[in-house]
């Protein structure tokens, strides 16, 4: 039987020698480099989810507690909608755009494992469930409207500048970048609004209220008053083109920040009634 | 040099930037008085005109570089109103067989700012026409001329340098397709009735745009251009009432100066609630000033920038190109002897 560490490594392997590979097609426009990237691409999603299979199955819940397991959940998922989008818009390198995040994730997440990977036991009730796998699934989708919104801007700036480059012939037209983003951020829009539903409710089962003082709280409200925001700008069309994907980059940023850097480190009364 | 010799004398976007280039741009009408011109302020009869966007150069028969080349940079000088200063750095002189050698390429499209491009070969043709019919033609050049024209056709069945993006039209297509995604159901509005706006049209509209729009000072102008293009005359007066509907705009009047400014399509933007716009300025002198590029969501091609995408797409040609330049090296040995000149 596997142990969840070979898991854990061979899954970053395979995610690193796709990165790789990948950018061995972005040097070559080799379609041989393609088609192994999109295989070692899907043999490390397969790992991924064994990996977490092998959590569920250990811990008996889904893994969401604490930075490393949330940190590898959230690349699972970010890997899960990326498939999806990938067939649905046809844009073949989205993998190599979402691949830096997914490693990083994947990475920041390893840092946070001392000597062996150990999972927390705890339950958490259905709402709490559903409240951070909604959130998930919203964070996977800003992430994949952060990775078009960067496409978008290479694209773009080798069309307005005249610098025809590497990603020129590789990149689908803008007007199909700025659609999935859109689509993404209208996506991503829903979930987290759906996450910030059940987690209301399930603070108030667990704690008594429906909202307290808690820093997560307040970014959690933040980070969703920022997107809706973002979403209308963009659907009224106050921010069509660059800049509407540059404040799409830099939401995920304020996504990321707020994620890692301050959800995690800070105890709160959310972390400890866990 | 004491036997009259075919001399090129000019400048291309090889040497000189656009903004000198349109300044040294002879439009098509004025053609015949530009070569009665040359005549009357060098005493040269022999000459042909080719103005393009590309390139201005003449085509003449000299005895000696020394004393008659300074009477053709003058012309130069005085006809165009610039400072010999500001030119001769980027004038380029070739004579005898180089010179032989370089209509070849022209004509051919080997020295084209879009490589193996054809509209150069009717462009050549129609220079080499207009200064017959103004009797500006001797022997010599007339024996060039025709044989270029015949080099151009045969580079053009025997190489394959027409393939890919070999024309302003084809270019305007690939990048259409990357701010557009597909072509259907774009509309495109050309500025202007000339023949270049027109073939570039035509490649947009086979690449599946479904409407085209005509809008031209002369409306009687616009309404044939659009009768050949199954496209609409609009009213010149309503340029940018029209131009919130469209996609794509092919500019590529004669005007002397910009039609299009920087505020006039900052505005525009606001009401198309800043809609992606393509714009294709092919006219020399530009139509559109140049920094409309700035604004958010418009992309600004002029010739300039045609060139560096088709740079891009040589790669793949690079083999035809090399067969080009071999064929006009044998055809241009062939051809001396029966300028009475020897290698």
């Amino acid at each position: 039987m596997i142990g969840p560490q070979s898991l854990f490594c061979g899954m970053a392997t395979l995610y690193l020698a796709s990165g790789l590979v990948y950018c061995g097609y972005l040097a070559t426009e080799r379609g041989l480099f393609l088609t192994l990237g999109k295989s070692f691409w899907g043999a490390a999603f397969l790992v991924h989810s064994l990996f977490l299979f092998s959590a569920v199955i250990k811990i008996g819940r889904l893994p969401i507690a604490g930075t490393f397991e949330t940190g590898i959940f959230f690349a699972w998922a970010i890997v899960l909608v990326s498939y999806f989008s990938a067939v649905q818009y046809r844009i073949r390198i989205l993998g190599i755009f979402v691949f830096p995040l997914v490693f990083f994730l994947i990475l920041v997440s390893s840092f946070t494992v001392h000597q062996n990977v150990s999972w927390a036991r705890s339950f958490p009730p259905l709402y709490f469930g559903l409240h951070t796998v909604f959130l998930f699934l919203g964070y996977a989708s800003f992430a994949l409207a952060f990775a078009t919104a960067v496409m978008f801007l290479v694209l773009e700036r080798q069309i307005k500048w005249k610098k025809i480059g590497l990603f020129f012939r590789r990149l689908p037209s803008l007007e199909l970048l700025e659609e999935a983003n859109d689509r993404f951020l209208g996506e991503g829009t829903l979930l987290y609004t759906l996450g910030i539903f059940f987690g209301l409710l399930w603070s108030r089962k667990a704690l008594g209220f429906f909202v307290g003082k808690d820093p997560k709280e307040i970014f959690a409200f933040g980070t969703w008053a920022f997107c809706a925001l973002l979403f209308w700008a963009r659907h009224s069309g106050r921010l069509r083109g660059k800049k509407g994907m540059i404040l799409s980059v830099l939401f995920f940023g304020w996504v990321l920040v707020t994620f890692l850097g301050i959800s995690h480190p800070v105890v709160t009364h959310l972390s400890d009634s866990r | 040099m004491n036997r009259k010799e075919v001399v090129v004398v000019g400048l291309s976007h090889k040497t000189a930037p656009v903004s000198l280039r349109e300044r040294f741009s002879v439009v098509s009408s004025r053609l015949p008085e530009a070569l009665s011109s040359f005549a009357g302020l060098t005493g040269l009869s022999s000459c042909v005109f080719l103005s393009t966007c590309n390139r201005t150069e003449v085509y003449t028969l000299l005895s000696s570089l020394d004393g008659e080349l300074d009477r053709v940079k003058n012309f130069f000088a005085s006809y165009h109103g610039i400072e010999k200063s500001q030119f001769e750095k980027v004038l380029y002189v070739r004579h005898g067989r180089e010179g032989v050698e370089h209509l070849f390429k022209v004509a051919s499209g080997l020295d084209s700012l879009v490589l193996g491009e054809s509209e150069i070969t009717g462009q050549v043709k129609q220079a080499y026409e207009t200064a017959q019919k103004e009797r500006r033609v001797e022997k010599e050049l007339h024996l060039l001329f025709q044989r270029s024209l015949r080099v151009a056709k045969k580079i053009r069945t025997q190489t394959g340098i027409g393939r890919g993006l070999c024309s302003v039209g084809s270019v305007a297509v690939e990048m259409a397709g990357k701010i557009f995604g597909t072509l259907s159901n774009r509309t495109i509005l050309v500025i202007g009735a000339g023949k270049m706006g027109e073939l570039t049209a035509r490649h947009l509209k086979k690449a599946g745009a479904t409407s085209i729009l005509v809008s031209n000072r002369s409306l009687s102008r616009a309404e044939e251009l659009a009768g050949r293009l199954k496209g609409k005359a609009v009213d010149f007066d309503h340029l940018f009432e029209e131009m919130e509907k469209v996609d794509i705009v092919i500019s590529s009047t004669a005007a002397p100066h910009p039609v299009v400014s920087y505020q006039d399509i900052f505005e525009l933007m606001k009401r198309r609630h800043h809609r992606p716009l393509f714009l294709i300025d092919i006219a020399v002198p530009r139509d559109i000033e140049p920094r409309v590029n700035q604004i958010d969501n418009v992309f600004l091609y002029d010739i300039d920038d045609l060139e560096k995408v088709t740079r891009s797409s040589y790669e793949g040609r690079t083999k035809e190109v090399e067969r080009g330049f071999f064929l006009i090296a044998e055809e241009t040995k062939r051809f001396m002897p029966l300028l009475g000149a020897g290698e």
